[in-house]
């Protein structure tokens, strides 16, 4: 059993990000270091200074730079065609978690700008499922990922997720749980403000 | 809740629902009131908690499942080690898992996915990732990035594939490797209080 055989077909994926091919990466950070693309974005980490916005941040697909030799392991990258369904909904077979992105849990991050940028080049690159929550920031991970998929919003899916005793003005977290109905449509509320969208893919 | 996400689903809001870190019971409840998208829970690696009970019902019942903490808060990347100096701010140096003496005594781990990341030519955590994407061809992980190189490389895991030889291998190795240190102390298996 290849791990891989249950998913979608690979050439199914209809959306434009895809569109340019999809090659191949496996090596990480060793086959990073030979590819232009990486040679682009590779600045926007920590060293970057704040407000700077990366290469990646064009929603446009990477750089068509065509692998100039047959060793995959240096071949530009990185269109993510995988497609995985959960219950009735396609999303990307790996999604991105954008928790960290405000700064608060693995330490600060480069900017604000830089995050942006990452959740773009993500939905340029072919990832469909982006993970949030009220609770991250809170808020502010919602806003980070409102603003930077709302050029695409149509394209993607957002999760994002209520269930903490959160006041819905401030933003102030209470001790423990909150999943009354009343309280659940008023967070939902502010989630669709945040997200600057119409509605929630998936809720939890 | 299910009811009042119902609501939501129905005035257009909401499109689609699921549960994070449920008990069972809770499950066969909500998705008999409004079906159930996906579970989220931890699972990786280290934390394989979701193999007991909630992989088997959410096979049942047709519910997909979401991976958070794929890459063990970034231990099964293999860049973390008794070394490491968390940043200010970093919530990770509170992680019981994350003591200098447990993170020395689950490098056994680290090594195993060094092992694999050169067998495959691959990295610690394509690998990682790739070993939760072949459990059920229903389960998405989503690992964080603040990286771009970490984004690119967490995304070509989907190019790793085992064949099934190999994934009962490396399963295999990583159910002899004892984990140290607890979880990070959050509910899981959580049911809803009864109506």
């Amino acid at each position: 059993m290849n791990a891989h055989h249950a998913d979608e077909p690979r050439n199914a994926e209809p959306s434009a990000p895809a569109a340019n091919g999809r090659r191949r990466f496996l090596l990480g950070a060793a086959g990073l270091a030979a590819t232009p693309l990486l040679l682009g974005t590779v600045g926007c980490t920590a060293t970057a200074p704040a407000g700077s916005t990366p290469p990646s941040s064009s929603l446009d697909p990477s750089p068509a730079t065509p692998a100039t030799t047959t060793d995959r392991s240096v071949s530009a990258a990185i269109t993510m065609a995988g497609r995985r369904t959960l219950g009735a909904l396609q999303v990307s077979s790996i999604g991105l978690g954008c928790q960290t992105m405000t700064g608060t849990l693995y330490g600060p991050v480069s900017s604000r700008d830089d995050m942006i940028g990452i959740i773009r080049s993500a939905a340029a690159q072919g990832v469909t499922l982006f993970d949030t929550a009220e609770a991250y920031g809170p808020f502010e991970s919602e806003r980070i990922v409102g603003e930077a998929l709302a050029p695409v919003r149509d394209d993607v899916i957002i999760a994002t997720k209520f269930g903490w005793d959160i006041d819905p003005q401030t933003g102030r977290q209470q001790q423990g749980l909150n999943s009354r109905p009343d309280h659940i449509k008023q967070a939902v509320d502010g989630m669709l403000g945040r997200l600057r969208s119409d509605h929630i893919d998936l809720l939890y | 809740m299910a009811g009042a996400v119902g609501e939501l689903i129905t005035a257009g809001k909401v499109k689609h629902w699921g549960l994070s870190e449920p008990g069972p019971n809770t499950i066969r409840r909500a998705h008999a009131t409004q079906p159930l998208t996906a579970i989220q829970n931890e699972y990786s690696m280290m934390w394989r908690g979701p193999e007991e009970q909630t992989l088997p019902l959410c096979e049942e019942l047709g519910i997909g499942f979401v991976c958070w903490a794929p890459l063990a808060y970034g231990f099964t990347t293999g860049t973390i080690n008794s070394a490491t100096q968390f940043a200010p701010g970093d919530f990770r140096g509170m992680l019981p898992r994350h003591t200098p003496e447990n993170r020395a005594a689950n490098m056994p781990l680290v090594q195993l996915l060094q092992d694999w990341a050169v067998r495959k030519g691959a990295t610690p955590a394509q690998i990682s990732l790739a070993w939760l994407l072949a459990q059920k061809p229903w389960i998405v992980p989503f690992p964080s990035a603040t990286r771009v190189s970490h984004l690119l490389e967490d995304i070509a895991a989907e190019d790793v594939a085992f064949t099934a030889e190999e994934l009962q291998e490396l399963t295999t190795a990583l159910n002899a490797i004892t984990i140290h240190g607890d979880r990070l102390g959050i509910m899981t298996g959580t049911e809803a209080p009864p109506r």
